[in-house]
């Protein structure tokens, strides 16, 4: 076939051109460091891509609400624990007032006693952690238990304030709310029977009623019971989100791997493949110049 | 005596070929880098013979003609090639702009802030008495509507480039076509003459590959070497007649029309026909994509975001276009509403809309939000990736037409040398035989 010149010369540019249009891609893959830096540099990667990049951020922002729940449910559960030490005390003090040995004067020192752990028990219960009243429920911004007082200062009710209709939700990944930790309610009963019984204890001591005090017994036993087994709720709880973020780092992982391998350039052989277009540019412009110097005109005499 | 005489007459001949010989290949050899430029080939011939008696007796050499070298078959097939690539090469590029529009996958992409918006629904679902992550979460709407909008923005943009590109192409077709008109008005008078027009032909192939390149208009030669160009079957360029086209825009669509007729033309081949294409499915599927994406994410998430004390939606406007929060929830983020009360600590409507980024929606055809932009942006990337290809594909082939057409009617500057030597010798021959015929004369003269 006859090559005409210009088809020889226009063959030689093309060539030079294709060599440096394949380096410059290679090298903007390098500079980056990805494979995929367009959708159409492989659709298939880029969907996984994307599909994975949509993943971690779900991870992500699960974790971030694990984070902010399990915090949530420590503040809890430490003021549990704190809760069922002064109720453990409380009892003990029952089983004391309940001696048929004690005098008015010692039962009335016990109701002193008694004043002061409801106190301490109200005082809890309406803590407040990050702003938010942490047996409240949904109705955060309220105190979980309201008191009335006499002239003397003296709680002579405790009733619930906070209206909370459950536990408060946390959105952990799976789109569904999942209720935590406990209320006021869990732990005092929906009336805060639980005090209303504390205060009855404190007023049966204060009249030096032996017979009163020793009637509550069971029921102080039974209330113990039951705010130590919300701790248990809240440990269980606790120990439940340990592992659910656990699941989610694992997730995570392989969510970035598939990213990475969906998206990332494999440096070892993108340098290998640099070492050989560079060698086929240097093989094009060579050939080029030895053709661009090929001239009938020199060897003509 | 009149044999000498006769050499004499040979000679003159063989020294006047040579020379138009020497012309044709300085001709090719000037033209070694004229695009378009057909090489021109010299068709010696012997002269008549004469009998002198029972004896036959040459009379030299005549140049019969000079040919230009060409293959209609190839050149044929050459256009065809070019609208095809024409079409391909303007829709390929086209798409690469509208995938680099999209800017996926990246951290700045749509997916992500997608992702972004969804976070903050999902962060104030976990921290629904923060007033702070509510305006974390309006920033991150506002966000969200600001890349719907520059999306759309840009996709209008790079429509009304199409628009403007066209334009200029149809002019510069107008022009192009006038002066085919013309040059066929010029061959013809040229062909009465005797003369083969070549230059004329040359310039007129140019540009009728540029009118193909753009158009994919059919060409016909007729028999008065004038060529008629047909697009949509209409005759554009009949004689030394042209049509002017306009390209005019109706109804959001740019139509190709003749002018004074009105007559349109549908053009799918070429630039042109790439462009059009470009301009009028993929640009406008991309976009009513977009504005699906935004719709649907707009009503769910109203919808939703209405069950809440403030009674408000939070997004404004149902297009990619309009997209914005709502004006009163952008004044005061406390009117987002997180739960379906008044609760500081409700936060199921926070969660439900958290759960959006996830949740197949009808109207996605069974997407979520998420995996709908997902499936859009795989279904662009792997339209430039074929149409890439495919262009890629028919530049090679066209490349290898050129080839095989270059290797009849380029020049090789090699083989005109090679030409040149040879009929420089030839003429000094013929110069040596006529000094020669020359003493001879002289001879018999001196007698």
């Amino acid at each position: 076939m006859r090559i005409s010149t210009r088809s020889s010369f226009r063959s030689s540019l093309l060539a030079i051109q294709t060599a440096s249009q394949r380096l410059a891609e290679l090298q903007t893959h390098l500079a980056e460091g990805r494979r995929i830096q367009k959708p159409s540099d492989g659709p298939l990667q880029a969907a996984t891509s994307l599909a994975a990049r949509h993943q971690v951020r779900s991870i992500e922002a699960s974790l971030r609400g694990i984070d902010r729940s399990r915090s949530y449910l420590e503040a809890q559960e430490s003021i549990l624990g704190s809760m069922n030490e002064v109720f453990t005390d409380l009892e003990s003090l029952a089983h004391r007032g309940a001696d048929d040995g004690l005098g008015g004067a010692s039962r009335k020192a016990l109701a002193l006693e008694v004043d002061a752990y409801i106190e301490e028990l109200v005082e809890m219960t309406n803590q407040t952690f990050g702003g938010v009243h942490v047996f409240s429920g949904t109705d955060s911004k309220t105190p979980s238990l309201a008191v009335e007082r006499d002239a003397e200062g003296r709680i002579v009710s405790v009733n619930p304030s906070a209206s909370p209709d459950a536990p408060r939700s946390f959105y952990l990944g799976d789109g569904a709310g999942l209720r935590l930790g406990v209320t006021a309610a869990d732990a005092w009963g929906d009336q805060a029977d639980v005090m209303q019984d504390m205060l009855a204890l404190r007023d049966r001591l204060l009249a030096d009623d032996g017979e009163g005090v020793r009637g509550l017994l069971e029921t102080m036993e039974a209330h113990g019971d039951r705010l130590r087994a919300q701790q248990s709720v809240v440990g269980v709880q606790v120990n439940h989100l340990e592992k659910l973020e656990a699941h989610f780092l694992s997730t995570q992982v392989e969510a970035e791997a598939i990213r990475s391998k969906a998206e990332d350039l494999d440096m070892a052989a993108a340098a290998i493949r640099w070492n050989q277009e560079t060698a086929g540019l240097e093989a094009t412009l060579t050939a080029t110049s030895r053709l661009l110097n090929l001239n009938l005109l020199d060897f003509l005499r | 005596m009149s044999g000498l005489i006769r050499g004499l007459e040979i000679a003159r001949r063989s020294l006047m070929a040579h020379q138009a010989m020497m012309n044709v290949f300085g001709q090719n050899i000037a033209n070694v880098n004229t695009p378009g430029y057909t090489r021109q080939v010299g068709e010696l011939t012997p002269s008549a013979a004469v009998r002198f008696g029972s004896l036959s007796f040459g009379t030299g050499v005549d140049l019969a003609g000079i040919s230009r070298k060409r293959d209609l078959f190839l050149d044929r097939e050459a256009r065809r090639q070019m609208a095809f690539h024409g079409e391909r090469q303007a829709f390929a590029e086209g798409l690469s702009q509208l995938e680099a529009l999209l800017n996926e996958p990246s951290e700045h992409g749509l997916g992500s802030v997608l992702d972004g918006f969804f976070d903050a629904w999902n962060d104030l679902a976990n921290n629904p008495e923060d007033l702070g992550a509510r305006r974390i979460l309006v920033e991150e709407g506002r966000r969200l509507a600001g890349r719907f909008r520059i999306l759309h923005q840009g996709l209008q943009e790079l429509r009304a480039q199409q628009d403007l590109r066209l334009e200029h192409l149809v002019i510069d077709l107008d022009g192009k076509l006038e002066e085919v008109a013309s040059l066929n008005g010029g061959i013809r008078k040229a062909a009465i003459e005797g003369d083969s027009a070549s230059a004329l032909r040359d310039r007129r192939d140019v540009l009728l590959e540029e009118i193909v390149a753009w158009t994919g208009a059919q060409t016909r030669e007729v028999a008065d070497g004038s060529v008629v160009v047909t697009v949509d079957g209409q005759n554009l360029v009949e004689g030394g007649e042209a049509l002017a086209l306009e390209a005019r825009r109706t109804g959001g669509r740019l139509l190709l029309v003749v002018l004074g007729s009105d007559r349109q033309l549908r053009v799918s081949d070429g630039e042109i026909g790439g462009l059009l294409r470009l301009r009028d499915t993929a640009i406008p599927q991309v976009r009513d994509d977009l504005d699906r994406l935004a719709a649907n994410l707009a009503q769910e998430l109203n919808r939703l975001h209405a069950m809440g004390p403030s009674g408000l939606d939070f997004f404004s406007g149902s297009t990619a276009a309009d997209l914005q929060v709502a004006e009163e929830v952008a004044r005061d983020p406390s009117l987002v509403n997180v739960g379906t009360t008044t609760d500081a600590g409700q936060n199921d409507v926070a969660g439900a809309i958290a759960a959006l980024r996830q949740r197949p929606l009808p109207g996605l055809s069974g997407s979520s939000p998420s995996e709908f932009w997902t499936q859009q942006v795989t279904r662009v990337g792997s339209m430039v990736r074929r149409e890439t290809e495919e262009a890629q594909a028919a530049s090679l082939y066209l490349e290898s037409l050129e080839a095989r057409r270059d290797a009849v009617s380029g020049v090789n500057m090699e083989e005109e040398l090679v030409g040149l030597v040879t009929t420089e010798k030839a003429f000094q021959a013929a110069a040596r035989y006529l000094t020669a015929v020359n003493g001879m004369l002289d001879e018999l003269m001196s007698l």
